[in-house]
């Protein structure tokens, strides 16, 4: 190894400023351990470092004096531990002095909780905010859920409703009778099914005028020349075959107004609709 | 206990392994100014370089034991200790949220025209002088921390060039320190 050219390489410069990868210190060490030039030139090299540094000081503020004596000689004292900032994080180093480490933490600790209850608090507020939100959300949906249900389950009433009805309409043994509307009431009409063999009698509007409060549309049947109660007609009901009562035989059938809860005999002069057999 | 005393560095470094308290009053105000300079030149922030100048202290002191005489002087090893600890705290989390809104070359621009003006000081001042290529990488790899790899990415420069350029900006360095 030419020393000379070494000594000029660089390798002292980058040595002694920390710049020497691992293996060009261990290299250096070694080298200084043989050649006593090389360490001359190492020492004069970190000297006029030193004269440089030291010629341009800057004389740290003086509250740090004390502080970091206490810091690093482990004295204990109350300003240490009001004057300490940069308290967070990769900063503390695990081989400090214990009390030191205490207080790092007893601080961190302390702040993080208050930090951490501050954050907490607005987090708690914030979600019971949203829970009571969510619960008035949520008990909306059911209420409308539930009628949703109730509504599909009266749907699913009338449509059995009507496909009973139907069945009966379509049954063959059932005979229709039109009722078409007398001459003082000529756009009103009925239909009468009636079942042949169990005799049970519906009544289908087709079109009646709404009764005045208090009044009933009373179906009649004609039998041998007497007119019979067949039934009261609740139109409230909204069903489209309405079952009346049982006939055995009848001639004709007849619509008539009544008073609410029907009448023993018609009042003829309130009749609607007829249609004989 | 006179501050006033003076040492040759072996007794100094015999006291400090003694843990003698004087000899902790002489490092400090000896060596503190030095130390912090070098520190506020990589640290840039008087608050920050004062934390990290007590971690330096606390670590000469307590790792004083490890220090070994025939690898160099006892400057030289605090200046190591000084210049590893501020490029450490220039790349905490803690440093990095309190500068975040300042670009790295604004906020040299606004300390030199605070008291640190700290390009006129130290090493600093030197490295200056270098060409503008070698002291871009002089900056890079000693007040930055840079590993020669980063820097050849940084710079997109092959990691040879790198390397024979910082040796021969270190070559420059040593003449202008003689």
């Amino acid at each position: 190894m030419n020393i000379q050219e070494y000594i000029q390489s660089g390798i002292i410069e980058s040595y002694v400023l920390g710049l020497a990868s691992e293996e060009e210190r261990l290299e250096f060490e070694s080298v200084c351990a043989t050649y006593p030039e090389v360490v001359e030139a190492r020492e004069a090299f970190e000297l006029s470092l030193e004269h440089i540094a030291m010629s341009d000081a800057v004389t740290p503020p003086a509250y740090l004096k004390d502080r970091i004596r206490n810091a690093a000689t482990g004295e204990k004292t109350g300003e240490y531990m009001a004057s300490f900032s940069y308290t967070e994080d990769n900063y503390v180093d695990e081989d400090q002095p214990l009390i030191i480490r205490k207080l790092f933490s007893l601080r961190s600790a302390a702040a993080a909780a208050i930090i951490l209850l501050g954050a907490s608090t607005l987090l708690n507020f914030y979600f019971y905010k949203e829970n009571k939100k969510l619960v008035n959300a949520f008990n909306d949906l059911s209420i409308r859920q539930t009628q949703l249900v109730n509504n599909n389950q009266s749907m699913q009433t009338k449509l059995q409703d009507y496909e009973a009805n139907f069945e009966h309409i379509r049954n063959p043994r059932m005979k229709a009778v039109k009722l078409p509307g007398v001459s003082s009431n000529p756009s009103s009409m009925c239909t009468v099914y009636w079942d042949m063999q169990t005799k049970d009698v519906y009544l289908m509007v087709n079109n009646l005028p709404k009764p005045a409060p208090g009044m009933q549309y009373q179906l009649w049947a004609m039998v041998d020349g007497t007119p019979v109660d067949a039934g009261m007609l609740d139109m409230d009901k909204d069903n489209m075959v309405v079952k009346m009562k049982n006939i055995p035989s009848a001639t004709a059938f007849a619509v008539t107004l009544e008073k609410k809860g029907g009448s023993p005999t018609p009042d003829m002069n309130a009749m609607y609709v007829m249609g004989t057999i | 206990m006179s501050l006033k005393q003076t040492y040759t560095e072996a007794e100094l470094i015999t006291l400090l392994k003694q843990r003698n308290n004087g000899s902790y009053n002489y490092l400090y105000e000896h060596y503190s100014g030095a130390l912090y300079s070098i520190i506020l030149q990589i640290v840039q922030d008087e608050s920050a370089a004062g934390d990290v100048l007590q971690e330096v202290f606390v670590n000469i002191w307590k790792k004083i034991e490890s220090y070994d005489e025939t690898k160099g002087r006892l400057f030289t090893w605090m200046l190591n200790i000084a210049r590893n600890a501020a490029i450490d705290m220039v790349r905490s989390k803690t440093y990095r949220n309190n500068h975040r809104s300042e670009s790295l070359d604004s906020s040299a621009d606004n300390l030199q025209s605070t008291q640190l003006e700290v390009d006129n000081i130290g090493l600093k001042k030197i490295v200056d002088k270098l060409k503008p290529e070698q002291r871009s990488l002089i900056e890079l790899a000693y007040f930055k921390g840079y590993t020669h790899e980063e820097i050849a990415e940084i710079e997109s420069i092959p990691l040879g060039t790198v390397k024979t350029r910082i040796r021969a900006a270190l070559q420059q360095l040593r003449t202008f320190l003689k």
